[in-house]
């Protein structure tokens, strides 16, 4: 675990630098300190501290010993990964294709991708949960899915 | 409390639309809390988006009835495949599971169902008179005690939640400075907007819990294909029996009653009451050899507790402003956004809308009993749904769900980057349940030290002189520290149970 610690510091102080950084750019208050960037600069120190100490334990090899490696192999993590794709693939479409069109193959793709292999039951399942989805929202709640040519 | 408004409030509750509305919440949190790796934070989170554009009183009742639905849920799963479907149902899992085993599937959950219902009714009595007693003292609080408030209620969720105080912490921290970005809550400057116009109002708060507690959970969730358990209990009976009711009934009492106070305290909520209810039970019986074997007491003593939660739980939120969990929290963020600001002003204000919503919570309890009663075989039914479909049906609610509040596309993105975050966090043990807190209590934090700052013309002191606010801000310390000893001493022993 050591070295996702380490990283999860310097994430951290990263983090807690450019909030530093940018709030020396806000407007200040000169008379009692208690500017817009007050409050930020208080977080961005506490996380350095912490940050600090993480690293330090992970260094001196203190850290919890829990969490699995990240193999980028494992076909599991892959699986994540064409995941997240195809969600912002889905995404980039939704204005062009319309919400059905994009949904529906969408759902389908990511069954297929967890290895289910009855098309029919794909096909219902996609089909149903997109129609159920729209019209709860559009007809009921009133709240317009992005359209395209479909619908 | 006072009766003729209660009465007002039941009126405006009881309609058909409502009553639907709220027994859809009902079913919508029980299915969703039943279905083992979705929580009931996620299961609040999912389904708020369908009360967006319903009018106030049935948006809030039915955001009730999930609430009710989803802690309950758990239990269902917990009892018949042995897998707690939220963290709370962990401990209905001990009896209930054995009691499935020797063909009482049927008595465990009847009884489960009835333990819930009491707990949900008891502890809503408890809000119903407390809350409104707190609310008047709380008309006294000022600004340093706010602040003190909002770090208690922070610190409580770190201690309760993950394995490391210190990660606890950082994600809290993490949490507070996402909750800056926006419009400074004092001066209204823009901070950390990255010059996106749709950031000024704050970072959307459901697009980025969908993204903490549901993207980082689906993501996780494709990682690993598992078949589904297969329930193969038979349930024959669908209501507990007299003899049940009779041997367990102080018991529920004194689980509901435990657990209204556990759920009232900021931070602490349903998977600690129901633990503290269990072995409350387990000490004082007769034969507490027989629990953890399919004692009925036991399943009765962790549901009670565990819904006896809700009302405690909304005692501060609704009282302070200071949600009690992270389900509670998610509940908050709900209410705000139907215009309802819950704190002592508005018990001053707006009583009608706080006794609305006690009717709500008292009907939505009364739902759950019915709908869980009459539902047993169908909800046991849902729970074994294949993760191969139940995930692609999760991403796409949780985009429709982040798009839905401003339909905006840039929330949708805002809540997948949010899901990568809570993914890698989970991964490496970082909880996330204090980021939610922060983002709730981040802006009372802020403003409020700010304003005690301004009027004690910058002099610290003012949180340690004021009774009440130095208080809060020791037994934060405390939990603090508490935890972290403990969890040194934990993983010594682990360390020397593993060189052995």
């Amino acid at each position: 675990m050591k070295k996702a610690d380490i990283i999860a510091g310097l994430l951290g102080l990263a983090l807690s630098f450019y909030i530093i950084v940018q709030s020396g750019k806000f407007p200040e208050d000169h008379v009692l300190l208690l500017g817009p960037s007050f409050f930020p600069r208080i977080l961005a120190g506490l996380m350095v501290v912490m940050s600090t100490v993480l690293i330090i334990k992970a260094l001196l090899g203190k850290s919890a010993p829990t969490a699995e490696k990240l193999y980028i192999k494992d076909p599991g993590i892959q699986r994540s990964i064409i995941t997240l794709i195809a969600t912002v693939i889905y995404l980039l479409l939704l204005k062009r294709v319309g919400f059905i069109v994009d949904t529906i193959v969408y759902l389908m793709f990511l069954m297929y991708l967890l290895k289910l292999r009855d098309y029919l039951k794909m096909v219902l399942v996609a089909v149903g949960v997109t129609f159920a989805v729209y019209y709860v929202f559009k007809v009921a709640l009133n709240i317009a899915l992005p359209l395209g040519f479909w619908g | 409390m006072d009766l003729g408004l209660f009465i007002d409030g039941l009126v405006n509750i009881l309609q058909i639309n409502t009553l639907l509305l709220i027994i859809a919440g009902v079913i919508g949190g029980i299915m969703i809390g039943a279905l083992p790796g979705l929580t009931a934070t996620m299961g609040v989170a999912l389904l708020v988006p369908f009360t967006f554009g319903l009018p106030v009183e049935q948006g809030v009742s039915m955001l009730l009835g999930i609430f009710c639905g989803a802690m309950y849920g758990g239990s269902i799963s917990a009892i018949l495949i042995r897998t707690p479907g939220t963290p709370s149902a962990a401990a209905t899992l001990l009896d209930g599971y054995p009691l499935a085993q020797k063909g009482e599937a049927g008595r465990a959950l009847s009884m489960s169902i009835f333990a819930s219902f009491c707990g949900g009714m008891i502890s809503f009595i408890m809000m119903v008179i407390l809350s409104p007693q707190i609310s008047k003292f709380a008309l006294n609080f000022s600004a340093p005690e706010y602040f003190a408030l909002a770090v208690f209620g922070l610190s409580i969720i770190i201690s309760v939640s993950g394995n490391s105080v210190l990660k606890g912490i950082m994600a809290g921290v993490f949490g507070l400075m996402i909750a800056s970005i926006g419009l400074d809550p004092v001066s209204g400057f823009p901070r950390f907007t990255f010059g996106f116009m749709n950031l000024f109002e704050g970072p959307p708060f459901i697009p980025t819990l969908i993204g903490l507690f549901a993207f980082s959970e689906v993501f996780k969730g494709v990682e690993k294909i598992v078949t589904q358990a297969k329930v193969e209990a038979k349930i024959t009976r669908l209501l507990p029996s007299r003899a049940d009711i009779k041997k367990c009934w102080k018991t529920i009492v004194k689980s509901s009653i435990l657990g209204s106070f556990i759920g009232s305290i900021p931070g602490a909520g349903g998977d600690i009451a129901a633990f503290v209810g269990y072995s409350e039970a387990k000490r004082t019986s007769k034969n507490p050899e027989n629990f953890g074997k399919g004692e009925i007491q036991g399943v009765a003593a962790a549901e009670a507790g565990n819904n006896g939660c809700t009302g405690g739980a909304m005692i501060p939120l609704l009282s302070l402003g200071v949600p009690g969990d992270a389900v509670t929290a998610v509940l908050l963020g709900a209410f705000i956004m139907q215009g309802i600001r819950p704190g002592p002003l508005l018990y001053r204000d707006h009583i009608d809308v706080v006794y609305s919503i006690f009717a709500g919570l008292m009907i939505a309890n009364i739902c759950l009993l019915i709908c869980g009663l009459l539902g047993i075989r169908f909800f046991a039914r849902i729970i074994s749904i294949n993760r191969n479909i139940l995930l692609p049906v999760i991403f796409v609610l949780s985009i429709v769900g982040s798009y839905a509040m401003r339909n905006s596309l840039f929330d949708v993105w805002f809540a997948l980057l949010f899901g990568i975050i809570g993914y890698f966090m989970q991964r490496y043990d970082f909880p996330a349940s204090p980021i939610l807190l922060a983002l709730i209590l981040g802006p009372m934090a802020e403003s409020n030290l700010r304003r005690a700052l301004i009027v004690s013309q910058g002099d610290y002191s003012v949180f340690i002189t004021r009774p009440i606010c130095a208080v809060l801000l020791f037994l934060a310390l405390l939990s603090l520290i508490t935890s972290t000893i403990r969890q040194l001493r934990l993983q010594k022993k682990m360390r020397q149970e593993a060189s052995l």
